[in-house]
């Protein structure tokens, strides 16, 4: 190569730059509107943040409060119920669509038939609209006419007031959030579970270990990147749930199923406070990008150990 | 031959401009669309039956837009003060006329101009819904005290005037075995802070004084807390988060003796039909126990013009339409909607007991605030109360929060100087 | 010995599956279809039902009698199908828009003869754009549409969904083109052929299946997105996802047309993805693998 080069310098170092310029050209749209659309918009929240901007007052006139805004963050009681309520909806639906998600991949991961339609139908649920399933399963689960209370007096088991009960409604709420994802888990474990090289596994067999042995000792280690990502992606997805919550419970009854997103939203755009909701976004995604950190030195963690 | 067809030709351009200035004269908006936002169920629908009589008289064509209480506030905000002018009228709920005054179009001239006749409304709701400040925003066109669809069959003698009475009352006939509760309520929390409004105020309690000083720490507070705790235990456990068409559902079904959501809204348009209700012939209206002063919630609306609005002569013509005394008439007969004009309660149709009752509430009924502060304010209320309903929290808290809601609340939606409480 | 177990060792996977014993494998595939099918089943047939079986309490499980009437109710009274139309709108262009320069970016980012540390710095950069919840830049996003006069357009939603989307399209594009061997782009290279022609000559054909999935994961999160929607539609562009909250929050008990609406929606991106579902299963799995 480097004779070509000597001989040959101008026109490849020519087409270089014209290849770079072109590489730019591609790469510059995307990036152009995500700034503008995207980084902008976060930045002007944040400089909203330091003011008291209220929409709704007709001749409304940012006023600077300085860190007035934040200081708010810290004492408002509903603010923490909202965010605490997202904690354990995070915590109790991931850790289930985790485990969950990984077993039934186990389960259908043979090539028959079965398991093909199995996946199949799994997909259904992750790709319905939130507010659709929400509605749906609000529609199952009113107390009165709702077919789960009718199918449970069937077993014995009298009606339950799924949505106005405060633990209960919760536990509504999670349970709609790992109906619809568990089966993204399944999904993608399933296709990570089909990469794994086999002769391992083989092996194994041939050295007379159980399928459990097997899936502690080889699989499981070889799977925990992928694990990891996955809980990842649906840990910090759990923080942004707006729809279902929207729909079902609408953040009811008193504070029991309140999210941070539909507190956020609450203040911004019921209450147009421009300043308060700006304070939390900015939070927000300074602890969403430390959680992001957390998992990616994880990752790279359990990585290097294999 | 060519003779013969030019006065032929000439008749027939003579009729056409003839014609068409005729029905130009007639038609002064052909053509244009005007666009009106009104609440879901009876309102909306009111207003869609106006359409043939809208198109006739103007030649425009009729959109209305609808959404639910809950996001309906949201929705006429977004576009106000968005200046985009989608809706060209709005039907504002009188809690709201402080926070869209601003945006609103001044109907002053629009009254002078036609002679509009504004003393044909009941002072007490006009004062409350379209007046702001001295400044005519919109007309009234519909509004209800805060009653209750009681059964004839199992309370004959009529409501009781104290709340003890009224929860005693409650708990007789509180029968789930037998599936009828003591009442059907719409416990969720974007309503029943109405409801709970009513009871206090009605023990003399307030939220605020004149001068705006939170006032709402108080034993009335707490009483009427306990007074919603104990009805609250003669409900469907599911109560909590019905919202108004669950409790009308119930009450209609026969499972409830006693239900205050907003009857108009729907019993007594389906009360007496044998295909949607198991109770015909077996209900009527009534009001809360008077206790102190038979204060009640007051629930009113006016018609506005958007100021963003491109069409606002149509969206004056609409408003005329809709307020008429006959389009009136005609709203309670078929969508039972009450009239706030003083002339409909005078017919001998309304001369029945539960109407007069109706009529004198309205002469007292107050709605809670009409700043911009009242949306805060509400929901402060209302969470809150639905939070100490649902065991969340006890009554100390529950009263201490909605003070710091109020608190909060003003703070953060300053009233205009020289705006005095006028509500509670 | 081992190996007249009754496992099903010549698939490895046989293995997998009986991972805690036969009994367990089949009760977990049961219940989960079952979990999945009941209330699929419950939608369909809500939709289908006459209005007194859907209101009926004790709840007709199977019904004798279907009808239209519900999805009938929605056209006519719901405007339905304008919201169908302004929804399949949205979604398509926002999914050609993202396709196009999300794929492109991609490609820089992978095989681009730009610097090492620029395209760290832009990475990193799309993948925390990738992070944090639409609703921080709902407020902001409102008082700009709102001072443009672009409230209500379907523009300011293609514009903000596009948004949404682009930084998994980027990380997902960028994952199938790193796995194309570099031997092709050299030959490209030694045969002359510019950056745009090696791309759109050699790559792109190739990585044809890794466009779709990338165009199918974007068709979906538009069709279902709703906080957008929500907060920047006033009638002209009401998505099929408000018109479904709509129900939920006036007409409690209006089951059949809900029902029905949510039934429409699900067709599409169902059809979608059953036909393409080897697409959409290794867009999934890419998007997770890169992270």
């Amino acid at each position: 190569m480097e004779h070509r080069l000597d001989g040959k310098t101008n026109r490849l170092s020519l087409s270089k730059r014209k290849d770079t310029w072109a590489a730019w050209s591609f790469l510059v749209p995307a990036s152009l509107f995500l700034f503008v659309t995207s980084f902008l918009p976060l930045l002007y929240s944040a400089y909203l943040s330091f003011f008291r901007f209220k929409m709704n007052l007709p001749k409304a006139v940012p006023l600077f409060i300085g860190l007035e805004n934040y200081a708010r963050v810290f004492t408002d009681s509903q603010l923490a119920t909202s965010a605490l309520n997202t904690l354990v909806f995070a915590l109790a639906s991931v850790s289930v669509e985790m485990a969950l998600g990984l077993m039934v991949a186990l389960a259908i991961s043979g090539d028959g038939k079965i398991n093909r339609v199995a996946l199949a139908i799994f997909i259904v649920p992750m790709i319905m609209a939130p507010v659709a399933a929400g509605t749906l399963w609000r529609m199952m689960l009113d107390s009165a006419t709702g077919v789960v209370n009718y199918l449970l007096s069937l077993l014995g088991i009298s009606g339950v007031s799924w949505l106005a009960n405060t633990t209960t409604a919760m536990v509504s709420v999670i349970f709609v959030n790992i109906w619809q994802l568990t089966p993204w888990v399944t999904v993608v474990v399933a296709a990570g579970l089909k990469a794994l090289p086999q002769d391992c596994i083989q092996a194994a067999l041939v050295d007379g270990a159980t399928p459990f042995q097997v899936f502690r000792r080889i699989v499981l280690p070889l799977i925990m990147p992928l694990l990891t990502v996955i809980l990842m992606i649906r840990f910090i997805d759990a923080f942004k749930v707006f729809d279902t919550v929207y729909v079902m419970t609408g953040g009811g009854p008193g504070l029991a199923t309140e999210m941070l997103p539909n507190f956020i939203y609450k203040q911004g755009l019921k209450y147009f406070d421009a300043g308060y909701a700006g304070a939390m976004a900015v939070l927000f995604v300074l602890a969403m990008t430390l959680v992001v950190l957390l998992f990616v030195k994880w990752r790279s963690w359990e990585e290097a150990k294999l | 031959m060519k003779k013969r067809w030019l006065p032929l030709l000439l008749c027939l351009a003579l009729l056409l401009s003839v014609v068409s200035a005729a029905s130009a004269g007639a038609k002064p908006y052909d053509g244009q669309t005007l666009t009106v936002l009104f609440m879901s169920s009876v309102y909306a629908d009111a207003a869609r039956s106006l359409a043939d009589e809208f198109k006739e008289a103007t030649g425009a064509t009729l959109e209305v837009v609808d959404y639910p209480y809950i996001t309906l506030h949201d929705k006429a905000l977004l576009d106000l003060t968005s200046g985009t002018g989608s809706y060209d009228v709005i039907d504002v709920a009188c809690q709201w006329d402080g926070e869209f005054a601003p945006y609103l179009e001044d109907l002053g001239p629009y009254i002078e101009k036609d002679q509009f006749d504004t003393e044909a409304f009941i002072d007490n709701v006009f004062n409350q819904a379209g007046k702001w400040q001295g400044v005519i925003m919109g007309i009234p066109n519909a509004n209800t005290p805060q009653v209750v669809a009681y059964r004839t069959d199992l309370i004959p003698e009529g409501l009781p005037a104290t709340w003890d009475e009224y929860c005693a009352l409650l708990e007789k006939l509180n029968d789930p075995a037998n599936g009828v509760y003591g009442l059907a309520t719409p416990g969720v929390r974007e309503q029943y802070g109405g409801i709970w409004d009513s009871i206090l105020w009605s023990l003399g309690g307030a939220w605020a004084d004149e001068d705006w000083n939170i006032v709402i720490d108080s034993p009335e507070a707490r009483k009427a807390l306990e007074i919603s705790k104990r009805q609250i235990a003669c409900a469907d456990p599911a109560v909590l988060s019905w919202g108004l068409e669950e409790a009308i559902a119930a009450f209609l079904d026969g499972r409830a003796a006693v239900c205050d959501a907003w009857p108009t809204l729907g019993i007594t348009k389906k009360g007496n039909d044998p295909e949607q209700s198991k109770i015909v012939g077996k209900w009527t209206l009534g009001t809360f126990p008077y206790e102190k002063n038979g204060i009640t919630n007051l629930s009113a609306w006016d018609v506005a013009i958007n100021a963003a609005s491109a069409k606002k002569d149509l969206g004056w013509e609409f408003i005329k339409m809709y307020t008429s005394p006959e389009n009136q008439q005609r709203f309670y007969e078929e969508f039972y909607i009450f009239s706030p004009r003083k002339a409909f309660w005078e017919q001998d149709s309304m001369k029945a007991p539960e109407f007069v009752t109706l009529r004198t509430a309205l002469d007292t009924a107050l709605m809670w605030w009409r700043i911009a502060a009242s949306v805060e304010a509400d929901t402060a209320i209302g969470t809150n109360v639905n939070a100490f309903l649902a065991g969340q929290i006890d009554a100390d808290t529950a009263v201490a929060n909605m003070k710091q809601g109020l608190e909060q609340a003003l703070k953060m939606n300053p009233v205009e100087p020289g705006v005095k409480n006028f509500n509670r | 010995m081992s190996l007249k177990r009754k496992y099903d060792f010549t698939s490895p996977h046989g293995i997998l599956s009986n991972f805690a014993g036969r009994p367990v494998k089949v009760a977990l595939i049961v219940l989960s279809m079952t979990v999945v099918l009941f209330p699929l089943y419950w939608l369909v047939t809500n939709a289908l039902k006459l209005e007194r079986d859907y209101l009926a309490y004790p709840p007709v499980l199977i019904p004798k009698e279907i009808t239209f009437e519900s999805f009938v109710e929605l056209f006519e009274k719901n405007a339905f199908a304008s919201s169908l139309a302004t929804t399949l709108i949205i979604t398509a262009v926002t999914t050609l828009l993202c396709v196009a320069i999300g794929s492109t970016a991609a490609y820089t980012l992978a095989r681009g003869p730009i610097g090492r540390k620029a395209k760290n710095i832009f990475g990193v950069w799309f993948l925390v754009q990738k992070m944090y919840p639409a609703i921080v830049t709902a407020i902001p996003v409102f008082i700009v549409m709102r001072a443009l006069r672009l409230i209500d357009t379907r523009f300011s939603l293609i514009i903000m969904n596009t948004s949404f989307n682009l930084p998994m399209i980027i990380w997902l594009m960028m994952g199938f083109f790193e796995q194309l061997p570099i031997s092709l782009e050299e030959s490209g290279m030694l045969d002359g052929a510019g950056f745009y022609k090696r791309f759109f000559y050699l790559i792109l054909p190739i990585t044809k299946p890794g466009l779709i999935s990338a165009a199918i994961l974007t068709f979906v999160a538009t069709w279902n997105e709703f906080l957008f929607s929500v907060i920047l539609s006033i009638k002209r562009t009401k998505t099929l996802p408000v018109i479904i909250a709509g129900f939920i929050t006036d007409r409690g008990l209006d089951w059949g047309p809900m029902a029905a609406a949510s039934v429409l929606m699900l067709v599409p991106v169902v059809l979608l993805t059953f036909f393409l579902q080897k697409d959409f299963v290794q867009g999934l799995a890419m998007g997770a693998v890169k992270g």
